[in-house]
């Protein structure tokens, strides 16, 4: 594979936009959701229980579950980590859309070896 | 309540703006700093470390990105062969002698620092962007990211440590570029360790949230004098982070086993 072959990543290109405005709002969000749940913490001076460890992603989906300190942190530190994924996900679309096929199929490979050591870590 | 937090914010802070300056994640310097001086457990400084790799990774990439500066082409082209080593790493860690590839990664790691704190043959343009950027040695970098992803996954250490020179050298990408680049690739490896060390329940949200926050604002103080400081200093504050790890690397190699 040349580097000549391939499209070049530049400042203005849809690619470069596209990861920078999902970082900006991810982490925006992130900030947002991790503050809150801080604030929440520390106003409601709950530092005496050692139960703040992250719950499953699915106790999220009840109301219950996410309006609290714990489920704002957990929403919060689970966007974090989503975002770097959905810039991998964007650079796939991007480079499928341009044709670049190799390239695009190699970060899907990425992607999935990835979701693979999150799963088989369970 | 409150001095805690802002003592863990404080650990944040400083590696995410060492993370932001040097194109590394910062774990090597957070993990310790939770451990010793906080009394955080073990695995959950290292999930905390993972989360905060990803914070100074977003803020410094989207600063980077503004700059010109993250080689985004060069990054998703290495990132498959990062992640295949990484998977190997883990697949046959088992099988081979942990203390052997310390011992060979602590000395690559030693030339690699002795290399970057004597500015021996490292591209160091100031003015270089991705625009002006010719990456060389197209399947040095691959076969250097497999190597790199499988020691990482083998040894337990970030990307970031491996990125840099990879880049730097085998690559002859200017030492800004390398460290921008290397901070968007290390975020993507860090939200993978992240996920499991979520998914295994060791997440604290008070530690990892406060020093989050932390690394959000270290990360984002960081990129910026990372734009003012001149690079040699960037090259020897890298060096230094190399020999530093190196030396980690050897004594793991030659200490008593525990």
């Amino acid at each position: 594979m040349s580097e000549g072959r391939l499209p070049q990543a530049s400042p203005t290109n849809a690619l470069s936009r596209s990861v920078a405005w999902v970082l900006q709002v991810g982490t925006g969000v992130a900030i947002t959701l991790i503050t809150a749940g801080l604030a929440w913490l520390a106003a409601t001076g709950e530092q005496g229980d050692p139960d703040h460890f992250a719950v499953p992603p699915a106790a999220l989906t009840r109301l219950e579950g996410l309006v609290t300190a714990d489920g704002l942190l957990n929403l919060g530190l689970l966007v974090l980590m989503a975002v770097p994924v959905i810039c991998v996900a964007i650079g796939a679309v991007w480079y499928a859309r341009k044709r670049a096929w190799l390239y695009s199929l190699m970060i899907i490979g990425a992607l999935l070896i990835l979701a693979l050591a999150v799963l088989g870590s369970r | 309540m409150l001095v805690s937090l802002l003592l863990l914010a404080l650990a944040g802070l400083i590696t995410g703006a060492l993370g932001a300056m040097l194109g590394v994640g910062g774990g090597f310097i957070l993990v310790p700093m939770l451990t010793v001086l906080y009394g955080v457990p073990i695995h959950s400084a290292v999930a905390a470390g993972q989360i905060g790799v990803i914070a100074t990774s977003t803020v410094a990439t989207v600063h980077y990105l503004k700059q010109d500066l993250v080689h985004l082409h060069l990054a998703y082209g290495l990132l498959f062969a990062a992640t295949v080593g990484a998977a190997i790493g883990a697949l046959v860690g088992s099988r081979l002698d942990e203390r052997i590839l310390a011992g060979i990664f602590g000395m690559v790691l030693a030339w690699v620092a002795l290399r970057m704190i004597r500015g021996q043959n490292i591209p160091d343009d100031p003015d270089a962007t991705v625009a002006t950027c010719r990456p060389v040695h197209w399947w040095v970098g691959q076969a250097g990211a497999l190597f790199g992803g499988t020691l990482g996954g083998l040894l337990g250490i970030g990307g970031g440590v491996v990125n840099v020179p990879l880049l730097c050298m085998g690559m002859r990408v200017p030492l800004r570029l390398a460290g921008a680049t290397s901070i968007f690739l290390v975020g993507i490896t860090g939200a993978s360790a992240a996920a499991v060390y979520y998914s295994r329940g060791y997440t604290d949200l008070i530690v990892c949230g406060a020093t989050v926050l932390g690394a959000f604002a270290g990360s984002w103080i960081g990129a910026r004098l990372a734009s003012r400081i001149q690079s040699s200093y960037l090259r020897i504050a890298f060096g230094v982070v190399a020999a530093y790890t190196g030396i980690t690397m050897i004594v793991r190699a030659v200490g008593p086993s525990l």
